[in-house]
């Protein structure tokens, strides 16, 4: 059931009249919870399982650890939790991965081995909600947040239908304690404004430059530098808008039920280092990898060469977190790199602090930064090594084909790709330097307000994609 | 919520409210000029509605010929027209990527006194599943047509009746179909100001000799294209979609019925293709129409026709190449 559909509007509409239906909170939170069930099944009824069973384990191991003094049964208790988890994730997600190359590696060496490689179904959203279930027992066991009591709340905290596919990853210190207030239902401008820009985002802008990119990764010998150029940036731009409109539908509709959700990404494409970067992108998850990897495993406290270590782990592991795939380690690789090159040039003192006049370093820093950012989203997008590797040198050294008459004009809707690249690039440097237009529209007299609705409307038809496609972070 | 809050959020609430009747609204504008955008504004596809017209006004039009950008670049209909004779127009009713299925929409319109039907086919074209390409019945059902029972009916015994969802969809969602144009406005308005090597306009409107191209494409990208084709199917025989098989064999019977006379023509193929994919392909691709000559098609073989120099990239013929295909045709239909 995705957002930008007529099913979900139609669940949407029935659980808003529930839930104003329900005037308690507790029983508000019981229509949450029924409904993030339903949704959740509409996928595969039988993952409801997966994510029941964990969540009875976790509910009373918090329980648990709350009330125990005893160190050593706190943290055979965390491990339970832990092991649980990540071994379903695990399972899910990389057992069949694992199986295939320990075969290949076998081959490798001669052993006259051979096994079928399983095929197994990911249940959806799991990344997601394992690193929540995750975040929540190690905070208990830190003592960071006092374990719930109420089944209700903690099924609500890990189902929460807006968020439970594809994120924000929710703290159970930013989500619980909500739960103790009032959930009034609320639907207003702001809510309009914030749910139609994740929507044109998904709709207007991801799903029409999918096609492009689909065409150009897929055989990247078969274009000149100039239109793997256009892909790559294309990428950059479908994977953005798809994620974030779809983190921006998801925090509007959390409004909607008076429950507020943390924002997940700040003009990434504005960054000009790896780490600023990374305060920008998928928010909810670099916080989580630095709190619950990144800092466990030492951070920056050893010496110079654990903190590279710990950089580059968390980074190889963020990497594989969103897909078992080489092509998503080598991700996590590039931006190990950067990052570990970039702390290196700093604590050399090879970075000055950027001053008011700089522009031009500022500039030049944003467009390596951006340019190291594109090289990493081709590895990220394209599987197929081979491809891969045709597709990088291609982006690296320009092959010196300008002809317009011969980059693929035919093949590509090239001019609406460039139009729409064009048209996104205008409004997010505006909301860079304006602040977010959807407040700024809430705030606007009701004819502006409706004046850009209608235009919305018009844009909706003439630019909603011809075939529907699902969420990229789905699948991890 | 505290009662006294309770007008605030209402009047929120009717002023977001509002705002969603604004989308409404536009999205209900949008959809009501789709026809009429479609018509207006240059496409890709306006060629559709351009050949549904020339149908309609030319009732005494003798001689089709079908196919896709193969035809359009390697059949001159005038030229058809005057070594064969014939008094009354001969309409190329080709356009780009023309699959099988969106050939025969056109059969319902096609005039009575039309006697003979001329379909040229890739081979490679027929193997493939898709029945109509994207976006192409929409323009069919903007350009104002409507299929009738027969057609869907000899399109339901070959294809999976998804497939033709969007050729019967109406009102409202045959418009909301059509959103296509836009894309199509923006890629083909701009496109004629940058790809000057073609001729956009003749591709779009001209009734005999459609051909866009003038001039062959550097040796770079004409060796590109060669390996992007090639590494899209493997070598072997030809493998006809199950539908494709089903409806040329009705096409067949159906042109038989109605007494006319139809030449399948075998599309030029490079000689870069025959090598790679050998005499396995060219053999089962005759094996496969030999049976429907046996059906009573008239089959023009041009398979080995034309040289390397007689094309404008992997697949297009030249206007020379275009000359001796057309030449071919004229010998066929030509009594003895």
């Amino acid at each position: 059931m995705l957002f930008h559909t007529p099913t979900f509007l139609v669940f949407l509409c029935v659980v808003v009249l529930a839930f104003g239906a329900a005037r308690a909170r507790r029983a508000r939170k019981l229509v949450l919870v029924l409904a993030s069930c339903v949704f959740y099944m509409w996928w595969s009824p039988i993952f409801i399982l997966l994510m029941v069973g964990p969540m009875i384990v976790d509910y009373n191991v918090a329980l648990a650890l709350e009330v125990s003094p005893d160190p050593r049964r706190r943290r055979l208790l965390l491990g339970l939790s832990i092991l649980v988890n990540l071994g379903l994730l695990a399972y899910f997600k990389y057992f069949a991965f694992l199986a295939e190359n320990a075969l290949l590696l076998l081959r490798g060496t001669g052993l006259g081995v051979d096994w079928q490689t399983p095929s197994i179904a990911l249940p959806i959203g799991i990344s997601f909600f394992t690193f929540e279930r995750i975040s929540y027992t190690v905070d208990v066991y830190r003592r960071r947040t006092p374990a719930t009591r109420s089944p209700i709340d903690f099924a609500l905290f890990i189902s929460f239908f807006p968020r439970l596919v594809a994120g924000p990853i929710v703290r159970a210190s930013e989500f619980l304690p909500q739960l103790r207030s009032d959930l009034p239902l609320r639907f207003d401008a702001g809510i309009f404004f914030l749910v139609l820009r994740g929507l044109m985002k998904k709709v207007v802008v991801a799903d029409n430059l999918s096609g492009v990119v689909a065409q150009v990764f897929a055989d990247p010998a078969a274009w000149p530098s100039i239109v793997i150029w256009l892909g790559a940036v294309s990428f950059a731009v479908q994977i953005y808008c798809d994620f974030s409109g779809y983190s921006d539908m998801a925090v509007g509709l959390g409004r909607i039920f008076g429950l507020e959700l943390p924002q997940n990404f700040a003009h990434p494409y504005f960054a000009r280092n790896p780490s600023d970067f990374w305060r920008r992108w998928h928010i909810t998850l670099s916080s989580w990898l630095r709190d619950y990897l990144y800092v466990p495993l030492g951070g920056n406290r050893g010496g110079v060469v654990e903190t590279y270590r710990n950089l580059m782990l968390t980074m190889l592991l963020g990497g594989l977190w969103h897909g078992a795939s080489w092509n998503f380690v080598l991700w996590g690789f590039l931006h190990g790199l950067a990052l570990c090159v970039y702390r290196a040039a700093h604590d050399l003192g090879l970075i000055a602090k950027p001053t008011a006049g700089r522009s031009i370093g500022r500039v030049l820093s944003w467009a390596a930064m951006q340019y190291w950012v594109l090289l990493c989203w081709i590895a990220f997008r394209v599987q197929d090594t081979g491809h891969m590797l045709t597709a990088m040198r291609k982006f690296l050294f320009f092959d010196g084909v300008t002809s317009l008459a011969n980059i693929g004009i035919g093949n590509l809707s090239v001019f609406s790709t460039i139009l729409i690249l064009g048209g996104f690039a205008l409004l997010h440097a505006l909301s860079a330097w304006v602040g977010d237009l959807d407040r700024r529209l809430a705030e606007a007299s009701l004819p502006v307000a409706f004046a850009v609705s209608t235009v919305a409307g018009l844009v909706f038809v003439a630019l909603w994609p011809l075939a529907e496609a699902p969420f990229i972070y789905f699948q991890f | 919520m505290a009662p006294a809050d309770e007008p605030t959020t209402r009047r929120r609430a009717m002023r977001a409210a509002a705002l969603v009747l604004g989308v409404v609204a536009g999205a209900a504008i949008g959809i009501a000029a789709m026809p009429y955008l479609f018509k207006r504004v240059p496409s890709e596809l306006g060629r559709i509605a351009v050949l549904l017209t020339a149908l309609e006004s030319a009732p005494a039009t003798e001689l089709l010929v079908f196919g896709n950008s193969v035809a359009m670049a390697g059949v001159d209909a005038g030229k058809l027209r005057s070594e064969l004779g014939i008094g009354t127009r001969i309409i190329n009713v080709s356009f780009p990527a023309q699959t099988l299925a969106e050939s025969f929409l056109f059969y319902q319109e096609i005039p009575r006194a039309t006697r003979t039907l001329v379909y040229v086919l890739s081979p490679t074209q027929l193997e493939s599943d898709m029945v109509f390409n994207t976006s192409v019945p929409s323009a069919f059902r903007l350009s104002g047509f409507e299929p009738k029972a027969e057609t869907v009916e000899m399109l339901e015994a070959a294809f999976p009746p998804a497939a033709l969802r969007e050729l019967r969809a109406g009102g409202a969602r045959m418009r909301f179909e059509g959103r296509w144009i836009v894309r199509h406005l923006i890629d083909a308005g701009l496109r004629q100001f940058v790809r000057r090597d073609l001729d956009l306009e003749r591709a779009a409107s001209d009734l005999e000799f459609p051909s866009p191209y003038r001039e062959r494409i550097p040796d770079w990208k004409f060796e590109l294209n060669l390996r992007s084709i090639l590494s899209s199917r493997a070598p072997g025989p030809l493998r006809q979609s199950p539908g494709n098989a089903r409806l040329l064999e009705e096409m067949v019977a159906r042109a038989g019925r109605d007494g006319r006379r139809l030449l399948l023509v075998l599309a030029p193929m490079h000689p870069r293709f025959r090598a790679e994919w050998g005499d396995t392909f060219l053999s089962s691709v005759r094996s496969d129409f030999r049976e429907l000559e046996s059906q009573g098609a008239q089959i023009v073989d041009a398979l080995e026709l034309l040289g390397d120099e007689e094309f404008l990239d992997p697949v297009h013929p030249s206007r020379a190449g275009a000359d001796r295909l057309t030449r071919l045709i004229v010998e066929a239909i030509r009594p003895d």
